[in-house]
């Protein structure tokens, strides 16, 4: 059974009943990228990558390009004014250059660029912190309704074991071990399922604060 | 390499990476319930600040309220009790001058006295009429004012004194202070029965203590009625407001000792 694929369906599932609530708006880019993931999985690897029509690896680090730019992009929108967004910039134009570097100049596109995925991944849980510490420094802020909360809180645990899982892909003596597949695709699933349900979460407090703010507004009329 | 060797053959490094994996996750868990309950601690703390806040600000707004009305009051008394008995001894006067064939000289001094007096209680009103009062004078100034006022009704006889050198107060907060020496006074006027009454205010580096001491015939705490146990409610309830302490204490025929401490 794939938990992956389905805690992502029920997470988009979840974001396209709250796609009205779901506020700041650029968060719902963030329904887009699981659209996209989905029909990844289900259709391009299904009848393309695991049928040899494909190469894997030119294909994910293609697709990683959109990744990273989506992880750049929602940072960038939540650090935005602050001195955190200049921050964002700047690793972003690191994270493409080097992944750049590696794909064309290091490794080649055939080979996963992990050293670059690795940076990205330290970039998002660096702003992930950066955000909770803009969140401690403020007097009152009430975690339950802010779903930037949630995405960084999830980013954090998910990005961690990918920074685990990539470490471990780029030592090639790893994978003579027998049981390292096994582990990489439990680290993965945890790391995913993990995220995915704080997301969920995030869209049905979403739902409910919108739905509170109504009465609220409905109570004042 | 000689680790991975000696791990490969019990297959033990994968497993290391597995519970690297599981403790990175763990402690994030931790790392972020703990966030979730501080942030939830911080903002109860700041909610309650905002009440007690919000519950000063009614406070201030009441006790303004009451200082205004007190000195409607005031003013009533006066100018029914002295101003106006003064003004009718003068008039009586000038009529006694009036009908003499020689000028009273004497008398006619005593008139003008008598006018000046009235003149001068007309200046006291004027004052109180003053909303910057409060906040112009000094709580010791304050504190003497109403003393003289209780002297001047002779009803019983007060003393002040001042003790350490005397600093500036934010308005608002002498505004309570104020409010709490009026309550305590007002108390001991219309319950003490007392023929002496003591106020002693002392300025330490971090705080003012003002002590009001009487010799009337005290209570005890369980026997107070409604309205005087409100008054005194009051006093303990204001000065917690403010950040300080009231201490009552009272014994039946030995008189009553209330003293406020107040950080600054």
């Amino acid at each position: 059974m794939d938990f992956n694929l389905i805690s992502e369906v029920i997470c988009f599932l979840s974001g396209i009943i709250a796609w009205n609530s779901i506020e700041p708006r650029y968060m719902r880019f963030i329904l887009l990228l699981f659209s996209i993931d989905i029909v990844n999985e289900i259709f391009i690897t299904k009848y393309f990558i695991n049928t040899g029509k494909f190469d894997q690896n030119i294909f994910y680090n293609l697709y990683s390009f959109f990744d990273m730019g989506f992880g750049f992009y929602i940072f960038y929108c939540i650090h935005k004014k602050t001195y955190l967004s200049k921050c964002v910039i700047v690793g972003g134009l690191i994270c493409f250059s080097y992944t750049l570097l590696e794909l064309f100049y290091i490794h080649g596109l055939r080979y996963l660029h992990i050293d670059s995925l690795r940076l990205f991944d330290f970039f998002i849980i660096l702003f992930s912190f950066g955000y909770l510490h803009r969140i401690l420094k403020k007097r009152y802020h009430k975690l339950l309704p802010d779903i930037l909360f949630w995405y960084s809180a999830g980013s954090i645990i998910l990005h961690s074991l990918l920074f685990l899982n990539f470490s471990t892909m780029a030592e090639n003596r790893y994978w003579l071990f027998e049981k390292a597949e096994d582990i990489f695709y439990l680290l993965g699933d945890i790391g995913n399922v993990f995220y995915f349900s704080v997301l969920n979460v995030a869209f049905c407090l979403c739902i409910y604060y919108n739905k509170a703010q109504l009465a609220i507004f409905s109570h004042k009329l | 390499m000689h680790l991975l060797q000696q791990s490969s053959a019990g297959n033990f490094f994968p497993q290391i990476v597995g519970i690297a994996g599981f403790l990175i996750t763990v402690l994030s868990f931790f790392f972020l319930a703990f966030f979730i309950l501080s942030r939830k601690r911080q903002n109860k703390l700041v909610e309650e600040q905002e009440a007690l806040q919000i519950e000063f600000e009614k406070q201030l707004l009441k006790t303004q309220l009451e200082i205004q009305e007190q000195t409607f009051n005031t003013i009533s008394l006066e100018i029914h009790d002295n101003v106006g008995q003064i003004l009718s001894l003068a008039k009586v006067q000038l009529n006694i001058i009036d009908q003499k064939e020689t000028l009273d000289k004497e008398l006619l001094a005593d008139a003008k006295e008598s006018v000046g007096n009235a003149m001068d209680y007309l200046r006291d009103i004027a004052q109180s009429l003053n909303s910057e009062r409060i906040q112009l004078g000094s709580i010791s100034e304050l504190a003497q004012k109403e003393l003289q006022r209780i002297n001047r009704s002779q009803v019983m006889k007060a003393e002040f004194s001042l003790h350490g050198n005397e600093r500036e107060i934010q308005s608002q907060k002498k505004l309570i202070i104020f409010r709490i020496i009026q309550e305590i006074l007002n108390n001991t006027l219309k319950h003490s029965k007392a023929g002496k009454i003591r106020m002693i205010i002392t300025y330490e580096s971090e705080r003012l203590t003002i002590s009001i001491e009487d010799n009337g015939v005290g209570f005890r705490k369980d026997m107070t009625n409604k309205k005087s146990g409100l008054g005194l409610q009051n006093i303990v309830s204001r000065t917690t407001l403010i950040g300080g302490t009231a201490d009552i204490e009272s014994l039946i025929h030995k008189g009553t000792v209330i003293t406020i401490t107040i950080p600054i």
